[in-house]
């Protein structure tokens, strides 16, 4: 039985498609899963960068592709999970260095030997964008509650509607519950309401993330972070766990303390 | 404005006056105006105006009808010019005169009485193109676009662009359970939503053109 193929996807860059591939791929580790989480953003490759595996790199996507080394040869073990590892995207390479043939082949034999695997899909929604949507079983779309970036997802949602029948489910990353309740920011029911498409998860905008990030250190790492809480939460849904979304609409702690509400 | 040709856009479609007899620099013009527009002017009608001294033989009325078609518009009259070419304007099936008023202007027959009921919802970046009345039951959401050649009515939310009587029909009304468009055009005429979110209750409206504007009220069910 091969593993669950998933793609994360958004159309927008840098709504945090590869902080969630990080989060979801280590997450579902934690929960015991074989993962392996493959970086097809070719030539600005970052993945390896928020686990924290840059500089274990030898071998990479295209190497493979090229029948230069196996598989098994390119992948790069986690340093903190040993049922976690990268297969990581090439960075003296362009996108055109690999077609959709190519992508379904590897994803394919990626998934003999692992429960998941976690597709890091560049941003656009070219040739990079196709390749990385054409193996995929599942495809959680990473939105942030922007005008722009909801637009976005709209598109690709439509493009992805037009072609093929995975399912596609909505992630909405960076949420800020103070600014929702001032109404500086859009709430993720309109959202919802809009894009017409399953939610699994919400992720607040914490600043743990930026630093998790930078020091290749995923925050679902931290017991302590609400962001990488709402990732693992993203994981066990994913295991067909029934979990429910932090309420992220209580009152701040000043209107606690103070008995406003 | 281009030396070459002037192209005005009227309740009735577009106007073509050309400025120059080299037909070839006038269609040239006509070509780089129309890829500007990015098919802004799409599903309408084309008026040729010509002056008296203006000449047109049969090759070049062929070459004009096929370039405004690769642009999806339709060349509907040529007006003007002297009599030997309102006879070839006939002869090609086309109007040498215009319908005297405007607003009275017969529904185009391909918009009679048929409608096309699409059950889908528009999002941003599909377009869809019905040639007589639609109904579309799901949304229009920001950045789709639903062009009809007669009425539009959605059961659902309208938040993109929406055109009603595209091919020239100022009878055709645009009707939606919340109507809250990026712009709405009827016929060749343009609207938007006023700048800044519209806090309105959202009931269902319904927009028509009443003396060259674009009307939007309640609605109530059932037509004008």
């Amino acid at each position: 039985m091969s593993g669950k193929i998933i793609t994360i996807s958004s159309g927008k860059g840098g709504v945090g498609k590869s902080t969630t591939a990080a989060n979801l791929g280590t997450a579902l580790a934690l929960l015991g899963k074989r993962v392996i989480c493959i970086d097809a953003d070719i030539g600005l490759r970052n993945l390896d960068v928020m686990l924290g595996l840059e500089n274990r790199i030898v071998y990479d996507i295209i190497n493979v592709v090229a029948g230069q080394c196996s598989l098994r040869k390119a992948l790069v073990r986690d340093k903190h999970l040993s049922n976690l590892s990268l297969l990581p995207a090439a960075q003296i390479c362009d996108k055109s260095d690999l077609s959709e043939d190519d992508m379904v082949r590897i994803a394919q034999e990626a998934a003999e030997r692992a429960d998941y695997v976690i597709i890091d899909s560049p941003a656009g929604i070219e040739h990079g964008f196709r390749y990385a949507i054409k193996p995929a079983e599942l495809i959680l779309l990473v939105t942030n509650p922007e005008v722009s970036a909801i637009r976005d997802a709209d598109r690709v949602i439509g493009l992805i509607e037009a072609e093929r029948r995975t399912p596609v489910h909505l992630i909405i990353n960076r949420l800020n519950p103070a600014l929702v309740r001032r109404e500086a920011m859009l709430d993720a029911d309109s959202i919802v309401n809009l894009l017409a498409i399953e939610l699994i998860g919400i992720v607040p905008e914490d600043t743990a993330i930026l630093a998790a990030g930078n020091r290749g250190r995923p925050a679902v790492l931290d017991e302590r972070s609400l962001a990488g809480k709402s990732f693992r939460n993203i994981s066990r849904r994913l295991e067909g766990e029934d979990v429910p979304f932090i309420p992220l609409q209580t009152p701040s702690l000043f209107r606690r303390i103070f008995g406003l509400h | 404005m281009n030396q070459f040709i002037v192209i005005k856009g009227t309740p009735q479609g577009l106007r073509l006056q050309p400025r120059s007899n080299d037909w070839e620099k006038v269609l040239n013009a006509l070509h780089n105006s129309l890829q500007d527009a990015g098919g802004f002017f799409r599903g309408g009608r084309v008026i040729l105006e010509l002056s008296s001294q203006q000449l047109l033989d049969e090759a070049t009325l062929a070459a004009l009808r096929a370039l405004v078609e690769e642009y999806e518009l339709t060349l509907w009259a040529v007006i003007g010019g002297n009599s030997t070419i309102q006879h070839l304007v006939r002869q090609q099936g086309l109007r040498t005169q215009l319908p005297q008023h405007t607003h009275t202007t017969p529904t185009p027959s391909n918009t009679s009485q048929n409608a096309q009921l699409v059950k889908r919802t528009l999002r941003s970046g599909q377009q869809l193109s019905v040639p007589q009345h639609v109904i579309l039951m799901g949304d229009v959401n920001p950045g789709g676009e639903l062009i009809a050649g007669g009425d539009i009515i959605v059961w659902g939310r309208v938040l993109g662009t929406v055109h009603a009587g595209a091919t020239g029909d100022s009878s055709a009304v645009i009707c939606a359970l919340e109507l809250n468009p990026a712009q709405l055009r009827i016929a060749g005429l343009i609207t938007r939503s006023p700048e800044g979110a519209r806090q309105r209750p959202s009931l269902p409206e319904m927009a028509y053109i009443q003396e060259q504007l674009i009307i939007v009220e309640p609605w109530s069910g059932g037509g004008k």
